[in-house]
């Protein structure tokens, strides 16, 4: 599909804020599943834009020091995305579970295997592990496939009940929460079944359906696992779907510290308030349209 | 009755005198006059080197102590000599294993070239608590970064200098090697014509050279800065006592802003271009852009300007993965690795409780061991296993099999000994040596070191922070190991020294701009 992605943050400050520095991760990833075919972003108040490659995806980062009340951040993008058939090539018959015991994967995928700050091992994943081992099929593709799901439905979508600095030991004592929590709980449990897996920070396409599609107002979060043959696969436990070609990748990493889109520091007011406004349209519906 | 009379070496290497209680040959002028004082002369000397050290305010801060947490640093009298050929070698040593290091910090933060060839597992590498992932394929000036390495020495039973650990983040100390020198030719001077002492005062020198060659090329007379935590850091003593020494800015992270990628220092005439910091606050707290945003200490902005190539920093980001106690177990392979050449220096033999047949060891052995978490440093978070209660071995052997990668246990090294002036006699206590490697265009390492005693009985903590104190290191000239050695090295002390003093202890030095070289 070819989407057009608008992304605007805007934050706003009840006193000047005289010095701010920022760095955002807002560039649409280039790889096998998307190409990006356009980029723009837009500061007010205006600032030089400074970018850089990081493990994960694109870094831009920019300071203001003039005075300032308000800050946006608008990012726009054109996306080509590829996965049409998120099924195509996945085995759900043999057992395949020997690849992820192999040393050379163990250790070329180390940083996608290991427990973070906020993916940590818990008890309680083991358990979740178990429960979806009875449900699924011999494969490693059925495993996530059916955990996905399992999550969805264990799991209640609440915006609201967390927050970005929410504890994965919070969330299972209170399973409610947003995409973020839902990716660090399936990371987790993938993780201590050896299976690398990494968040995913980026935009879903809600299409023209009826269907009610999480995660559309701002930006959003799932994970991908690697999958034998060595191919990433995203799986979003948000909406318990396979990740297809509605979805647009801005950053991958460990956990959410590394792909936070938009963070910073400022000299100001202690409080700020933040509003962001995700909107993704389908480019070529919108060319006819016109 | 001499000084040295009644002294026990008690099975241990003992630097001073060899296994029959003769003194070996490089401490025989000084052993001399030792035997022709009196007690009461030599405790008059250490009143006097007391009174030096208090005066001037040459202090370290000891964490979590109620009584008052800046303490004046203990400096024993008796100097830990080392001959001129035993130096050749750990300097030899040094210069190799630094550049190995330096190497190896190249390599992990672009290719992992020594991963993919199966020399160390990538998941030490990449899961290493200060392994900034951040900080993957960015360049560094001249591809270093190391810049300052002090690295810890010891010596076993038989007297093999071994490598204990490395520091590639903030190594401290340099500035009670500085100190140690200048109070021990006030209170000595005599022993300085007696013995051919290689000067260690040029360090300041050699650091300042290094800092202005990081500079971006563009940038000819190179503004240089000093970034401190502030005055509540253990080692802002020394902090003040380098810039003051280098003739730069002493700044904290409020003192600095930047703009566009361009770091800027405030002055009473406005922003400056800073091009190099020898900054000695921790990663973590450098950037709240990149690292911790609640940190206070660093300046926002900042990591990304190093990473443009637009100031440079001392040392560079992300070292302390070479820190990491797991991965020092590599560094022989490290070297093996990069240099095709065997190490010279050979570290002390090392058990990973990673390795499930290491771990099996560590837990049946606790009791003979030395356990060091992987990422401590200042002689917390670890237990000596002999010294010990079985309750404290069992409980640290829980600590170490909940998490075994951050564990890692050595044998108890019989640290070889030095004698020290105790209570009226010379008793000898164990040491270690940390000699400052530069590294810049080349390896340098000054001929000297700090030597960190463990100055209570049998104890085998030399940390500052547990109750050690320091020696001053005495790096012999070649052939000054002879008897009646020439008396014309270093007849005094040096004016650089004294003038210095009456500057001494101040919160900031003035802004000089430029600085001198």
């Amino acid at each position: 599909m070819l989407l057009r992605v608008h992304h605007k943050t805007t934050y706003r400050y009840s006193a000047p804020v005289t010095e701010s520095h920022n760095e955002v991760r807002l560039h649409p990833l280039t790889d096998e599943d998307q190409t990006r075919l356009e980029f723009q972003l837009t500061l007010s108040p205006p600032a030089r834009v400074f970018s850089y490659e990081q493990p994960g995806g694109i870094v831009s980062h920019f300071n203001i020091h003039v005075p300032h009340t308000e800050l946006v951040i608008l990012a726009e993008s054109l996306v080509q995305t590829y996965r049409h058939d998120p099924f195509e090539r996945l085995n759900w018959v043999e057992d395949d579970w020997g690849f992820y015991a192999r040393e050379d994967i163990r250790q070329r995928y180390a940083e996608y295997l290991a427990p973070t700050r906020a993916v940590p091992f818990h008890p309680e994943l083991e358990r979740i592990a178990q429960l979806t081992r009875r449900q699924a099929g011999v494969s490693a593709a059925s495993f996530l496939y059916t955990l996905t799901r399992l999550l969805h439905r264990l799991l209640e979508y609440k915006p609201g009940a967390t927050h970005v600095h929410t504890t994965l030991e919070q969330f299972l004592e209170n399973p409610r929460g947003v995409c973020q929590d839902f990716a660090h709980l399936m990371l987790a449990v993938c993780r201590r079944e050896g299976i690398p897996a990494r968040y995913v920070c980026g935009y879903l396409y809600g299409g023209y359906e009826t269907l009610e599609i999480r995660g559309q107002q701002a930006s959003h979060a799932w994970i991908e696992c690697l999958m034998p043959g060595e191919r990433w696969c995203g799986f979003d436990p948000t909406n318990s779907l396979l990740v297809n070609d509605y979805y647009v990748k801005a950053f991958v990493g460990r956990d959410y510290s590394d792909v936070t889109p938009t963070r910073g520091v400022y000299r100001g007011p202690a409080h700020h308030e933040l509003t962001v406004e995700v909107d993704v349209k389908d480019a070529e519906r919108e060319a006819d349209r016109r | 009755m001499g000084l040295c009379d009644d002294y026990q070496t008690e099975g241990f290497y003992d630097e001073m005198f060899a296994a029959d209680g003769t003194p070996r040959p490089h401490y025989e002028p000084l052993y001399r006059t030792l035997q022709g004082m009196r007690v009461e002369e030599f405790q008059a000397r250490c009143e006097l080197a007391e009174l030096t050290l208090i005066h001037q305010g040459i202090t370290f801060t000891v964490y979590g102590d109620e009584r008052g947490i800046e303490k004046p640093f203990p400096l024993d009298l008796i100097p830990r000599i080392v001959p001129a050929h035993e130096w050749e070698h750990i300097e030899r040593g040094l210069t190799q294993r630094v550049r190995a290091l330096n190497l190896f910090l190249q390599d992990v933060y672009h290719d992992q070239k020594i991963c993919r060839d199966g020399v160390i597992p990538r998941e030490l590498v990449v899961n290493a608590a200060h392994y900034r992932r951040e900080f993957q394929g960015a360049r560094v000036p001249h591809d270093i970064y190391v810049h300052i390495c002090g690295t810890d020495l010891v010596r076993d039973r038989d007297g093999t200098y071994r490598v204990l650990e490395d520091n590639c983040r903030t190594p401290s100390g340099v500035s009670y090697m500085l100190e140690s020198r200048l109070i021990l030719m006030r209170v000595f001077p005599t022993l300085f014509r007696q013995n051919a002492v290689r000067p260690i005062d040029h360090y300041t020198t050699l650091l300042l050279e290094n800092l202005r060659e990081l500079a971006p090329p563009d940038r000819h007379d190179p503004t240089v800065a000093l970034l401190t935590p502030g005055v509540y850091n253990s080692a802002y003593f020394e902090h003040s006592f380098l810039a003051q020494q280098m003739g730069i800015e002493l700044v904290e992270g409020r003192d600095l802003f930047v703009n566009e990628n361009m770091v800027y220092m405030k002055t009473t005439r406005g922003p400056q271009r800073v091009d190099v910091l020898y900054r000695r606050v921790d990663d973590d707290f450098l950037d709240p852009v990149t690292f911790r945003p609640d940190s206070a200490l660093g300046v926002p902005g900042l990591v990304n300007a190093y990473r443009a190539g637009n100031i440079g920093l001392a040392n560079g980001i992300g070292t302390g993965v070479a820190d990491d106690k797991v991965i020092y177990a590599y560094v022989p392979k490290m070297i093996e690795y990069y240099l095709a050449e065997s190490p010279v220096l050979p570290n002390v033999e090392t058990y990973l409780a990673w390795r499930p047949d290491d771990l099996k060891y560590i837990v049946e052995h606790i009791d003979q061991m030395v356990v060091k978490a992987a990422n401590e440093s200042g002689g917390y978070g670890m237990l000596i296993g002999p010294q010990a209660s079985r309750a404290e071995c069992r409980e640290f052997a829980e600590k170490i099999k909940a998490d075994p990668r951050n564990y890692i246990a050595q044998p108890l090294v019989a640290l070889s000994r030095c004698p020290c002036f105790v209570d009226g006699r010379l008793e000898g206590r164990h040491v270690d040596l940390r000699p400052y490697v530069l590294c810049g265009k080349e390896i340098r390492v000054v001929p000297g070191g700090l030597t960190r005693v463990a100055l209570r009985r049998g104890s085998y903590v030399v940390n500052s922070s547990q109750g050690g104190g320091s020696k001053d290191t005495w790096v012999l000239r070649n052939g000054g190991e002879e008897e009646g050695a020439s008396a014309m090295q270093q007849a005094m002390p040096r004016a650089g020294g004294a003038m210095s003093q009456s500057q001494r202890g101040r919160a900031s030095s003035p802004r000089t701009g430029g600085a001198p070289c």
